[in-house]
C-alpha cells in the first residue's frame, strides 16, 4: 500500500460535527465562572490595573484620580459615621454587578462589598474594574448621592424624611437602588414584600426570592436572606421587551459572605 | 486585545471568538483520540474554561493559543483514558449518522479505520491524527505533544507503517478486485 493510498483509507474515518450544546456549555460555563469568582476583592481588581496602569503615564494619572473620588465618596459616610454612635460591622457580602449588552454579551460593571444594617444596605467599597470613564462617573454620582442625602433635612417634609430614613433600602451598583417599604416591616415580614417566586440558598443563607411590583417597565427580582438582616443575595433587574417577554440585564451576584469581618 | 485576556476580564464576547475560531479542529481532535462524542465534548468545553481560571498556564509569549489549546485537548484526554480506559475499547462509534444499504460496506470501513487508529500507542495515535486530519506542520505537532521534532517524525512513520501493515486488507487496490 502506497501513501497515497493510506491517506485515502485514512480518509473514510470521518468526525461527526461539533453538537451544538458544545458552545452552549462554554456560554453557561463562562457565566458561572464570572460567579464563582471567590472574594477578588479589591485586592484583585487594583492588581489587575496596575500593569494596565503602567503602560502610559495618562492611565496613571486617570487611575489616581479615580482613587481618590472613591476614596472621598467612599470615606464621607465613614466620616460621618464617626458622629454617630459606633458601628460593628457584623458582615461583609462581596458582590459582582454583571451588565448584559443587548447582544447576551456581559461585564462586570461593579464589584462592591457590603452589609445591611437595620434593613439598609450599606456600602463598605466599590469598584469599577476597567473604566475609568465610568469609574468617574460612578464616583462623581457618589458625590452627589451623599450631598442630596447631606440636603435632605432642608429639601423634604420631617415626615418624608422619617419615611426615607425608616425605608429598607437594596442596591444593584451604583445606578440601581429600591426602596422596599418599611425596614421594619420587611424583616418581621420575613423579607416578604411581594409575590414570593422561590425559595434558594446562596452562600449557605436560606433566601426568598421576590418581585415587589416597582410599577416600571422593569421586573426586578430579589434573593434576601432573612439570616443577614434581608441582605439581597442576588438581584436581577429584566427590561420588559415589546413582545412582552424579559431581557435580563442587570444581575447582582453575591460571591462572598464575610462574618464579622 | 488579547482574546484570552479579554475573556479573563469577563468580556463574553471575547472567549465566544476563541471558540468559534478554534473549536472545530479541537473538537475532531479530541473525538478521534477518545473516540466518543460526549467525552469530546466535555473536553473541549473543559479546555476552554480552564483559559479562564487564574491557574491557567497560557503563556501567549511561549506559544500560540492554538497550540495551547490543542496541548490541553490532549493532556485531558489522556487522563480520560487512564480513568476510564474509554468505552472505545471494544470500538468506536465511527459508523455514527451511517445508513444501511448502499453506504454500509464504506461504514465498515470507517469502523476498520477508527479501530486501527485507536489501537495506535496513545503518542503515535495524536501524532498521525494531527497531522493527516488536522494537517498540522511538524514543528507545531511538537510543541502540542512537547516532543522533538525527530521524536515527531520517527513516530509519525511508525503509526503509518503500523497502520499500512493492519489495513493491508483494505487497500484500495484489493478492495476493488474483491
Amino acid at each position: 500500500m502506497n501513501d497515497t493510498e493510506l491517506d485515502e483509507l485514512l480518509n473514510t474515518w470521518t468526525a461527526p460535527p461539533a453538537p451544538a450544546s458544545l458552545r452552549q456549555g462554554v456560554q453557561a460555563g463562562f457565566a458561572a465562572n464570572l460567579e464563582r469568582k471567590t472574594s477578588p476583592g479589591v485586592v484583585h481588581w487594583i492588581a489587575a490595573f496596575v500593569p494596565s496602569a503602567r503602560k502610559s503615564l495618562v492611565a496613571g494619572a486617570v487611575l489616581a484620580m479615580v482613587t481618590l473620588l472613591l476614596v472621598v465618596t467612599l470615606a464621607l459616610p465613614q466620616t460621618l459615621r464617626l458622629v454617630s454612635p459606633p458601628v460593628r460591622i457584623p458582615y461583609i457580602v462581596d458582590s459582582d454587578v454583571v451588565q448584559y449588552a443587548d447582544d447576551g454579551t456581559s461585564a462586570v460593571e461593579e464589584h462592591r462589598g457590603s452589609y445591611n444594617e437595620n434593613g439598609r444596605e450599606v456600602g463598605v467599597y466599590a469598584v469599577y474594574p476597567f473604566r475609568f470613564l465610568n469609574a468617574i462617573w460612578h464616583a462623581l454620582a457618589k458625590v452627589g448621592n451623599v450631598v442630596g442625602q447631606l440636603a435632605l433635612p432642608f429639601t423634604v417634609s420631617p415626615e418624608l424624611l422619617k419615611k426615607y430614613e425608616s425605608a429598607a433600602r437594596v442596591s444593584a451598583g451604583s445606578e440601581h437602588g429600591y426602596a422596599l417599604g418599611s425596614a421594619a416591616a420587611l424583616i418581621k415580614a420575613g423579607c416578604v414584600c411581594g409575590p414570593v417566586v422561590g425559595h434558594e440558598t446562596i452562600l449557605g443563607h436560606p433566601t426568598v426570592a421576590v418581585q415587589p411590583d416597582l410599577g416600571s417597565h422593569e421586573r426586578v427580582t430579589f434573593w434576601m436572606a432573612p439570616d443577614l438582616g434581608c441582605f439581597a443575595l442576588r438581584i436581577t433587574i429584566e427590561e420588559k421587551q415589546p413582545d412582552g417577554t424579559f431581557r435580563l440585564r442587570i444581575r447582582k451576584q453575591a460571591l462572598k459572605v464575610t462574618l464579622n469581618p | 486585545m488579547d482574546l484570552v485576556k479579554a475573556a479573563r476580564k469577563g468580556r463574553e464576547r471575547a472567549l465566544l471568538q476563541l471558540f468559534d475560531e478554534n473549536h472545530l479542529p479541537l473538537f475532531r481532535f479530541a473525538y478521534r483520540l477518545t473516540g466518543s462524542v460526549p467525552d469530546a465534548e466535555d473536553i473541549v468545553q473543559e479546555c476552554f474554561l480552564a483559559l479562564l481560571r487564574p491557574e491557567c498556564s497560557y503563556d501567549p509569549g511561549r506559544t500560540c493559543v492554538r497550540t495551547y489549546l490543542f496541548g490541553v485537548v490532549r493532556n485531558q484526554c489522556m487522563k480520560r483514558r487512564l480513568k476510564n480506559d474509554f468505552a472505545s475499547k471494544d470500538g468506536t462509534d465511527a459508523t455514527h449518522d451511517r445508513s444501511p444499504e448502499s453506504q454500509i460496506l464504506r461504514a465498515e470501513l470507517e469502523d476498520v479505520v477508527a479501530r486501527a487508529v485507536m489501537q495506535l500507542p496513545e503518542t503515535q495515535r495524536a501524532v498521525l491524527i494531527l497531522a493527516h486530519y488536522e494537517q498540522m506542520p511538524l514543528a507545531e505537532i511538537a510543541r502540542v505533544m512537547v516532543l522533538e521534532l525527530g521524536a515527531v517524525k520517527s513516530r509519525l512513520q511508525r503509526a503509518r507503517a503500523s497502520l499500512r501493515e493492519a489495513l493491508a486488507a483494505f487497500a484500495p487496490g484489493l478492495e476493488r478486485k474483491t
